[in-house]
């Protein structure tokens, strides 16, 4: 009897301490009031609002080692922080204009950010917390991905109308792909094979095959799409356009639009649901984070964030 | 492993001096968001502000335009030089008009990029005109001279819109 209830409560302790290891959140970097808002998902009840360094823009989530970074281009800053308590953990200051950052999964977790100023990848090992590789890309990089199986990362140089892919573990550069006007926001899909590129100065998706590294297909999705991403059994991908305030869905086989669903102003950034069935988007504009239906293809919530909510990358787990 | 380090942050001091005033826009929107009541009708509003490539004949601070074609006009700022734009999207269902720098000149107007959308509301009086857009500095460098800071790009783009808002009014209540 008293062994039971012993084990019992042990079991309850694990199941409470599990479920902490892996509440899901998402991380809406609000650059114009210096905070984080945090929305547990997938409901998007709101849990803390956190002050953090001026003009949080890029978030990059590390579950493994429970950390999550935001990049700060203003003051040249990369912070660290606990994912789960909110703490700070680290700062690394780049001397530059750090904008996109991505996590390598394996391993030791080394942080890739994109320098906005330099047209650089900076790398930084968050053991010793210091930069230890400085990548050459091309003018005004923004969103960068890592394929930390096939062990490539692919970098957007806005002004340059290119995609750099370079490699994740040697200073080699595999590939400079010639894209359409000004890429920003890049989407790897989970198979690999391909990277979705928006490219907001002519409202193109380009289409780059993993394996040729061509371009094979380009689409016009709207006025200035800032995001896109793709579902997890990469058939569908989405769009969030700026300049038309709408997500719109994409088939990836036939390129067709499934649905268009209007948001609140100036969409920013998608990411989706570890299920799938969800999309947030933040709407810069209006200060609101959109919570979209993907299976109705409607708008089911819209919650408030802090002032010029950016989340730039992977701001919520996949 | 030092020298390395060292060695690199030689590297990062080149690569800051080589690139201080980084061209087109940086990695920090600012925002305009303006609104006026006008009383006149959302047709007598939209059919002024809808008409793109005149802008010269309602907005003080615009002296002339040439019109490259439907979607492409070149603003001239009275003593200052030229500005060019865009279309993006002309809606006459929704009453709405959006546009984008294509071509800056910072000694004209202290932005490195904009977009900004007009909209017309029915209301009671009559109608409600915004005037809202993301636009970035002149300067995206870290370090921007007064000149060419966001407060500059501020002001300059909320008091063209303002300058333009108040025209049209004066413009149509006359009528």
């Amino acid at each position: 009897m008293h062994h039971s209830a012993i084990t019992l409560s042990l079991t309850g302790l694990l199941l409470l301490s599990s479920q902490f290891a892996v509440a899901d959140y998402a991380y809406i970097t609000n650059q114009d009031d210096a905070t984080v808002s945090v929305f547990d998902l997938p409901d998007g009840k709101l849990v803390n609002t956190f002050s953090v360094d001026s003009g949080p823009v890029g978030v990059a989530i590390d579950n493994k080692h429970h950390r999550v970074y935001f990049t700060h281009p203003e003051s040249g800053l990369v912070t660290a922080y606990d994912n789960q308590s909110f703490e700070l953990l680290f700062k690394v200051d780049t001397f530059g204009q750090p904008f996109g950052i991505t996590v390598d999964h394996t391993a030791k977790g080394l942080v890739f950010v994109t320098d906005w100023n330099r047209d650089a990848v900076l790398v930084i090992n968050p053991e010793t917390k210091q930069i230890v590789d400085l990548l050459a890309v091309q003018e005004s990089p923004a969103d960068i991905v890592i394929d930390s199986e096939k062990r490539r990362i692919y970098v957007a140089n806005r002004e340059s109308n290119t995609v750099t892919i370079l490699d994740a573990d040697t200073p080699r550069k595999h590939a400079v792909i010639a894209t359409s006007k000004n890429p920003y926001s890049l989407a790897l899909s989970p198979d690999g094979k391909r990277v979705y590129v928006s490219t907001v100065g002519d409202g193109h998706i380009d289409i780059i095959d993993t394996e040729s590294k061509q371009v094979t297909d380009t689409i016009k999705v709207g006025n200035s799409p800032y995001d896109v991403s793709v579902s997890h059994d990469n058939k569908r991908f989405y769009v969030v356009n700026q300049g038309d305030n709408n997500l719109i869905t994409f088939d990836a086989l036939s390129l067709k639009q499934i649905s268009r669903i209007p948001l609140a102003k100036m969409p920013e950034s998608i990411m989706l649901s570890s299920d799938g069935q969800f999309a947030y988007v933040t709407n810069w504009f209006d200060n609101k984070l959109s919570i979209v239906d993907l299976q109705s293809n409607s708008v089911i919530s819209t919650l408030k964030t802090g002032k010029g909510p950016r989340a730039f990358g992977g701001f919520t787990s996949p | 492993m030092k020298f390395l380090h060292s060695l690199l942050i030689a590297l990062f001091a080149l690569l800051s001096f080589t690139s201080t005033m980084a061209t087109a826009h940086g990695p920090t929107p600012q925002k305009v968001d303006e609104k006026i009541i006008i009383e006149s009708s959302v047709d007598n509003v939209w059919k002024v502000i809808s008409d793109f490539t005149h802008i010269d004949q309602w907005h003080p601070l615009v002296t002339s335009v040439d019109i490259i074609d439907e979607q492409t006009r070149v603003i001239h700022i009275a003593e200052k030089g030229t500005l060019t734009d865009s279309l993006d999207e002309i809606n006459a269902e929704t009453h709405l008009l959006s546009y984008r720098l294509l071509e800056e000149d910072t000694a004209v107007f202290p932005v490195s990029f904009y977009t900004i959308t007009l909209t017309v509301n029915p209301v009671e009086s009559g109608s409600e005109l915004l005037w809202q857009g993301r636009f970035y500095r002149a300067d995206t460098g870290n370090f921007p001279p007064e000149n060419l800071n966001d407060d500059a790009a501020v002001n300059a783009m909320t008091d063209f819109a303002q300058q333009g808002m108040q025209s049209l009014k004066t413009l149509l209540e006359k009528k």
